[in-house]
């Protein structure tokens, strides 16, 4: 029998479903189940329920709990679509691609980050990291790159794992202004499709990359 | 004939020159002007000294425009750069779209703005410039 999967909120925290318990969470995550206990444990949810919230606390979700700002990709979106302008607190002042090396080197995700090309994201991966299949990503831990029709990197995020019926979540910072937050990935790209689709530097690769141990 | 040779380099040396001190006094000149200037792909927008407040932060600066007759002209403009001094140098920022990451090449601020790159309605009046961070 396949695990039942967590269902991550925007926050990056995680809802359990019918049959969840710490050895999905440790499948989840990625973690020794040894640690899934002490994660369910410590929120006093060592009985887990459908629909149990359970709080990660992880350098993704500290970057959100730091953001002061209220501009989700769906309000950017929204007010320019609109034609006014937005503008994030200081704190948000980072991008995709920073975010993405940071947080997958394990470092916190602030606004000393920021990337200001796709170029050197791109030579921060070949350097750094190195291409996987799809399946190989694990949470936290695999950067998703994005690129157009010229495979030229339109934008970065981060695996946040994979539901059983495929769908699979991302961690994402879009733009300089909005706050990072976790999403689907098919509805990252249905909202903003200019960033193209996931590829790798090398257009034979998946697109996605581990960091080099 | 060697003579002559030389005498050919040495004016075209001097006329170099003088033309390099020419286009530096007239970079100072626009310096001292203090004017900020909107390019659009047609049209240009110059804010004078009064038209405009600046208001440095911890990211970059932010830009109030006074002058609201020439903030309806800038929103007009499309995919507009903009040319300002800063410690007497002459600084360029360039707009990106409000959700793309990738700042412009080669300049020292950058600003956000529509898909259709057009500058959006400023909250307050007040346009963003962020510093480009170094990479």
């Amino acid at each position: 029998m396949h695990s039942i999967p967590w269902i991550p909120d925007s926050d990056g925290n995680l809802t359990a479903e019918k049959g969840d318990n710490a050895a999905t969470l440790s499948k989840f995550l990625g973690v020794k189940q040894e640690d899934a206990n002490k994660i369910l444990s410590s929120q006093d949810k060592t009985d887990v329920k459908e629909g149990d919230k359970v709080t990660l606390d992880n350098v993704y979700t500290r970057s959100i709990k730091n953001s002061t700002g209220d501009l989700t990709t769906d309000k950017v979106l929204e007010l320019s679509a609109k034609g006014q302008d937005v503008k994030g607190p200081d704190v948000d002042n980072y991008n995709c691609w920073g975010s993405a090396i940071a947080g997958t080197q394990g470092k916190e995700i602030n606004n000393t980050v920021g990337i200001p090309t796709g170029s050197k994201f791109d030579v921060d991966l070949v350097g750094d990291y190195k291409p996987v299949d799809k399946e190989s990503a694990t949470f936290g831990n695999t950067v998703l790159r994005f690129s157009n029709e010229n495979n030229v990197a339109e934008h970065g995020a981060v695996f946040y794992g994979k539901s059983n019926d495929g769908t699979i979540f991302v961690y994402t910072k879009d733009g300089w202004n909005a706050k990072p937050e976790v999403m689907k990935l098919s509805d990252l790209q249905t909202k903003i499709p200019s960033y193209g689709t996931v590829k790798g530097v090398n257009s034979s690769d998946s697109g996605y990359y581990n960091p080099n141990p | 004939m060697v003579q002559l040779k030389v005498l050919i380099v040495l004016t075209a040396a001097i006329i170099i020159q003088i033309l390099d001190a020419d286009t530096l006094k007239k970079a100072h000149e626009t310096c001292v002007d203090s004017e900020i200037t909107f390019y659009g792909k047609s049209d240009t927008v110059v804010l004078k000294k009064k038209e405009y407040r600046i208001t440095v932060n911890a990211i970059g600066f932010e830009l109030m425009i006074l002058n609201k007759t020439k903030l309806v002209n800038i929103y007009k403009l499309e995919d507009p750069n903009v040319k300002f001094c800063l410690n007497e140098k002459i600084v360029v920022a360039k707009g990106i779209f409000v959700l793309s990451s990738s700042v412009p090449e080669a300049v020292d601020y950058f600003f956000t703005f529509s898909k259709d790159k057009r500058i959006l309605k400023l909250i307050n009046q007040t346009m963003l410039f962020r510093k480009v961070p170094p990479g």
